[in-house]
């Protein structure tokens, strides 16, 4: 029963954004609104589906369409945070509506990736991947150029440069993929050695490829920083915080599969694995840290610190997929890491992404805060959750990221922990802005300030509630 | 090993010496989000919040003392995973830093109701204050590491915001001379750069502090501080099996001695005091540079007992040995750096900034010798001891000092000692207040501060470590010369530099302020008086502390030792009477050229440390940053030039082969299967 009311939701889901392009109503400002409820309502109902699916998935993997797509705590969490920063980056959203031509596209599409992410982070078919990689990211570029100005056409272009020859490293590592577990599933692998050996490592390096792209880990970050940091605010908010999550689950997914059949294959090619991987997030983590330190615009900082995130994330997932074998029980506290670190990003730039869009490129724009306490506040809380200060959502996923990492690498833990310091310089160089008295009056509209206080208050509450998320982690 | 017995309780009303400073804040911040504008109404509920706080922890003390440890618990598990509970432990170290945290916090919050009236960002002030007093009251009474990190984190932020309070960085805020250039680079600092640089600095022991949390999970299995007392055998064995017992104690100390700036970390409480002059005072001398004096006693006892047991693996002892010995020489190298820079300093706040930093370094020396001692139990109880005796009479007469030097400077409308001098004449309280609390740091006898830096000799002494020692004597010496200097200077010479107090004449300050620094100053001549009794309680103390359980020898007692320190004390301490009153040397005209110069310059500068900090990391960081930044617009180049440039060329050159004629096709593909037919032969023929 629960499942059918998952999927019902989900189809509404669907629904709403199928119905927007067609609704034609000739006032432009009833239009408009009629739009965006209907967009608003998807969200919702995609919202309360992911709540439901968490709690279903909180108990044990939960199945749909005959096994084609598994939830488990990771990616119905994850789903979750997509549905809090859908409704975040909304807000903003609907003012934004206003001024661009293609709005009916906007408010169609931002459910229509909520849907496709539900599929995304839980395929469990390589097919069921790659058709819902396909429709997310085709959302994901038109969403970029939507504004339909020069700098998003440009930034819209260079996406599809990269994602496209992504998309092509997907699908050959689907094809080794499929060699390897002999189907169509993500599956661990079980071909007898030698060949598996040297498929599972190109496996390895063909998934981080094609998700290195996505996500931003270096070095296949290189469009990253300039397409977040060029595009619309609104847009990149919807594209960085929503769009981006179900890779990161997928992704997770896959190396957590992966993990269980490179024990089997051959016990070394885990320890391999996880060096790649641990490498690759130090360096993503360390270039995104160094890069955001001097940079005069907010959505250069915000896009740089991005790429740090991501590191950690895949830090957490260098831990996941050794461990497993191992101990599974630290395995599972990285992955509670990582999902929780996945959510306090992603609730993080949903608002700080939008708010960049209000207050203009210049990093002294932040001032404008100044004027309104609960969002400077609100700022201010969401900058120390990206930095790791307790209580608050970001420290609890860098502390369960951290404390399995001891028990695989000191050096990989060491590393971490210089970067996260080294992040204090850019995040106070943001905290001190938003503090600081305007030099002219400047004030931040309504639709800018509200996701800032509701992901400031989310995360203050979330951070609360980290001790019930890790059970449903760890039972 | 001795086992302390503790008492369970209820998780109220122990945990109130936290949590009413949080409700507090709690209550400041939703007033001033609703825009609430009665100032002092802040100020109230601070204080009122504090003294709550002040009041639980005093009858938890006698309770501890009466009957033994608390431990109250919330019900539950925060994190049953990782065993993280929400609880107060309240031990004889734990009862006696809540005490002086909850005091002294008050005295200052009633300070600060005065010395801020008027000021832009009261309300904001004092939410950061009462924040900060219950992040360090969390912190002294965590019964578990990430509780306590929580705060840790907490002091580090009201730190950072209170050093900052001041952000629109006007000149009378700032620390330095400004145009003052050493090897290039700026030697004076505003407050949102100083903040900053409070941040970094901390941060970097924070993340060891992370490590140190994370990896002694993984080994003992528990954060729980009162479990991982219970075995620490266990964990310290299999830590110095592994080879790393020294390595990653040493890391695990990072966030003390960098929260406690200790060298090479103590940069950052130089900058700190662009602060207002209460917050230098509470955080800066008083409470949490002593958090990691603290974080030390905590776990030297844990150490020492785990040392004990296992008394005959060499590894163990060694590591503990090195580990010890790492904390003794970074305390005595800090005591003896910051002492030889507060002797040339001309800035009231900066040389009581060097002089905290260099009395910490003899906490850090004290508790080091406790380990150093470890193989006798009692010695090795009073040397950890006499870290926490000094740390008390530090926090009391240095938190008066500090009290003092805000009027001082409100008085002079300057930070710099020159035009300041005579003022004792128009302000007796003040003066005396100075005197009483500038002995006391000075050393003198009968004044706190002489006995508890009696005791941490004569320990260093016992650990016979001839260079510890030494250092601890000449910084000594050089406490009484730069504390006489200061005294003297402000309260009975000529000032050296026109004075500017505006329209009025110096006088008293208001009541308000007045009263908290001469509490705190005569508390400092009545702790020396009563050492007796006083050293009696930090005994017993030492007997209710976790892993400790002894009694801690900290009596005064006439020795030779004793009687060197004394007397080199009262040498510094006569050296600026000598300088000013019976020489007649002009100082000012000696330090003008040739090498006196150039010592004094080294010394004004810092050592050149910051110079070397900047041209280190920052200007090597810089020049990372440009490179990417290079690399950065080459990768735009190749997607918005290269590429298409490429592909247009690739795109010309296939359509020429394109000519619309039927023979040239047909070569082309005859052309192609041949060459499909050759690689097919290679491979497969």
């Amino acid at each position: 029963m629960s499942l059918s009311i998952v999927q019902y939701l989900l189809y509404y889901t669907l629904a709403s954004s199928l119905v927007v392009p067609v609704i034609q109503v000739s006032e432009k400002t009833r239009r408009l609104r009629i739009h965006a409820l209907i967009a608003l309502t998807g969200i919702l109902s995609f919202s309360a589906s992911a709540a439901l699916l968490y709690s279903l998935a909180s108990v044990g993997e939960t199945e749909f369409y005959g096994g084609l797509v598994v939830h488990d705590s990771l990616s119905a969490l994850i789903l979750l945070g997509a549905g809090l920063s859908g409704l975040l980056v909304f807000i903003p959203s609907w003012s934004i509506g206003y001024e661009w031509s293609t709005r009916p596209a906007l408010f169609s599409l931002l459910p229509l990736t909520l849907f496709g992410l539900f599929f995304l982070a839980g395929a469990r078919d390589l097919l069921v991947a790659l058709a819902s990689w396909l429709l997310v990211s085709v959302i994901s570029y038109v969403i970029v150029a939507l504004p339909d100005d020069e700098d998003s056409r440009k930034a819209s272009a260079r996406y599809i440069y990269v994602g496209t020859a992504a998309t092509i490293f997907l699908g050959a590592w689907i094809a080794v993929n499929a060699v390897l577990s002999e189907s169509a599933g993500l599956a661990p692998f079980d071909v007898a050695p030698p060949l598996s050996v040297k498929l599972s490592a190109l496996a390895v390096v063909l998934l981080l490829t094609a998700f290195g792209f996505k996500t931003g880990i270096a070095p296949f970050h290189w469009w990253l920083p300039s397409v977040y940091g060029r595009a619309n605010g609104v847009a990149v908010a919807i594209v960085a915080s929503v769009a981006k999550l179900g890779f990161i689950a997928f992704l997770a997914k896959a190396f957590i599969y992966s993990a269980r059949g490179a024990a089997i294959v051959e016990p070394g090619l885990a320890g391999d694995v996880a060096l790649i991987l641990a490498v690759a997030a130090v360096a993503t983590m360390t270039y995104g840290n160094v890069a955001a330190m001097t940079p005069a615009s907010i959505r250069a900082v915000l896009a740089y610190s991005s790429v740090a995130q991501i590191g950690y994330i895949l830090a957490g997932l260098a831990v996941a997929f050794y461990l497993y074998p191992i101990d599974a029980r630290f395995s599972q506290l990285a992955i509670a890491g990582v999902a929780l670190q996945t959510l306090a990003y992603a609730i993080s730039k949903a608002s700080l992404f939008s708010l960049a869009h209000f207050v203009g490129d210049d990093i002294r724009g932040l001032r404008a805060l100044y004027t309104n306490r609960a969002a400077s506040v609100s700022a201010g809380i969401l900058l120390l959750s990206l930095l790791g200060v307790p209580p608050l959502l970001g420290f609890w996923g860098k502390l369960f990221l951290f404390i399995p990492m001891a028990k695989y690498s000191l050096p990989l833990l060491v590393a971490s922990l210089i970067n996260s310091g080294a992040s204090s310089a850019y995040y106070i160089r943001l905290l001190r802005e938003a503090s600081r008295a305007p030099e002219e009056p400047s004030k931040i509209p309504r639709e800018a300030l509200a996701p800032l206080i509701l992901a400031g208050l989310a995360t203050v509450v979330l951070g609360l509630l980290s001790p019930i998320i890790l059970y449903t982690f760890t039972r | 090993m001795t086992v302390l017995e503790y008492t369970y309780a209820g998780f109220l009303p122990w945990s109130l010496i936290w949590g009413a400073p949080y409700i507090g804040s709690l209550v400041i911040a939703l007033l001033w989000l609703a825009g609430y504008r009665r100032d002092l109404v802040y100020g109230v509920i601070s204080a009122l919040s504090i003294a709550v706080s002040a009041i639980i922890s005093s009858i938890a003390a006698f309770q501890v003392f009466s009957e033994g440890p608390i431990y109250s618990l919330a019900a539950g598990e925060w994190f049953p995973w990782l065993g993280v509970t929400v609880g107060t432990f309240i031990d004889g170290l734990g009862a006696v830093m809540a005490l002086v945290v909850g005091w002294i916090s008050l005295l200052i919050g009633i300070y600060s109701i005065k010395y801020m009236e008027g000021d832009a960002g009261y309300a904001r002030y004092f939410f950061f204050f009462t924040f900060f007093v219950a992040s360090m009251q969390l912190l002294v009474l965590a019964d578990n590491l990430v509780l306590l990190f929580v705060g840790w984190e907490g002091t580090g932020i009201a730190s950072y915001a209170l050093i900052g309070h001041w952000y629109s960085d006007e000149e009378k805020a700032w620390v330095g001379r400004p145009g003052r250039r050493a090897l290039g680079r700026q030697m004076w600092f505003e407050p949102s750069h100083s903040a900053v640089r409070a941040v970094l600095f901390t941060r970097i022991g924070d993340l060891g502090l992370l490590v140190g949390i994370a990896y002694l999970f993984l080994v003992a299995g528990t954060i729980s501080i009162p479990e991982l007392a219970s075995r620490p055998d266990f964990w310290i064995s299999e830590l110095a099996a592994r080879g790393i017992l020294p390595l990653l104690l040493t890391i695990f100390t990072l966030g003390a001695l960098a929260k406690s700036a200790q060298f090479p970390f103590h940069e950052w409480l130089v900058t700190a005091m662009t602060g207002p002059t209460p917050v230098s005072a509470l955080i800066h001398a008083a409470t949490m540079v002593k958090a990691g004096v603290y974080f030390v006693l905590r776990f030297a006892p844990i150490l020492i007992a785990g040392g004990i047991a296992l008394g005959s693996n060499v590894l163990v002892v060694e590591g503990l040995r090195d580990y010890f010995m790492m904390l003794g020489v970074l305390g005595a190298v800090t005591a003896f750096m910051l002492a030889t820079m507060a002797i040339v300093s001309d800035e009231v706040k900066l040389i009581m900034a060097y002089s905290t930093a260099s009395q910490i370094g003899y906490m850090f020396l004290g508790v080091a010798a406790g380990g150093l001692l470890m193989q006798e139990l009692e010695k090795a109880a009073g040397g950890v001891f006499s870290g926490l005796a000094h740390l008390v009479s530090h926090a009391v007469f240095k938190a008066a000092l500090f009290l003092i030097a805000g009027w001082l400077i409100h008085v002079a409308h300057s930070r710099f000692l020159d035009p300041m001098g005579g003022y004792y004449r128009y302000m007796k309280a003040t003066g005396i207040a100075l005197w009483l609390s500038g002995l006391s740091l000075a050393g003198i006898p009968p004044f706190s501060g002489f006995f508890s830096k009696e005791s941490v000799l004569k320990y260093v002494s016992e650990a016979h470590v001839p260079v510890l020692l030494a250092l601890g004597l000449i910084g000594a010496m050089l406490t009484a010369a730069y504390t006489l200097r200061l005294i003297l200077r402000v309260l009975h010479l000529k000032p050296v530099a026109g004075a500017d107090h505006g329209e009025t004449r110096p006088g008293e300050a208001p009541r308000l302020m007045l009263v908290p620094y001469l509490v705190l100053s005569v508390a400092s001549l009545v702790m020396g008086l009563f050492w007796g009794l006083l050293s009696e309680a930090y005994s017993r103390a030492a007997e209710l502390t976790l892993s400790l359980g002894r009694f801690a020898d900290l009596a005064f007692k006439l020795s030779s030792e004793a009687l060197v320190a004394t007397s080199l004390i009262l040498i510094g301490a006569f050296a600026p009477y000598f300088v000013y009153y019976l020489s007649g040397i002009d100082t000012r005209r000696l330090i003008e050229r040739g090498l006196l110069a150039r010592l004094h310059g080294f010394l004004y500068d810092r050592w050149y440390i910051n110079s070397l900090y900047y041209m280190v990391f920052v200007d090597g960081s810089s020049r990372i940053i440009n490179a990417l930044g290079r690399l950065d617009t080459a990768i735009d180049k190749l997607y918005h030039s290269l590429i298409p440039g490429a592909v247009s060329s690739l795109a010309d050159s296939v359509r020429s082969l394109h000519r619309g004629r039927t023979d040239y096709y047909l070569a082309l593909y005859l052309g192609s299967t041949a060459l499909a037919f050759l690689l097919a032969l290679m491979e497969w023929g």
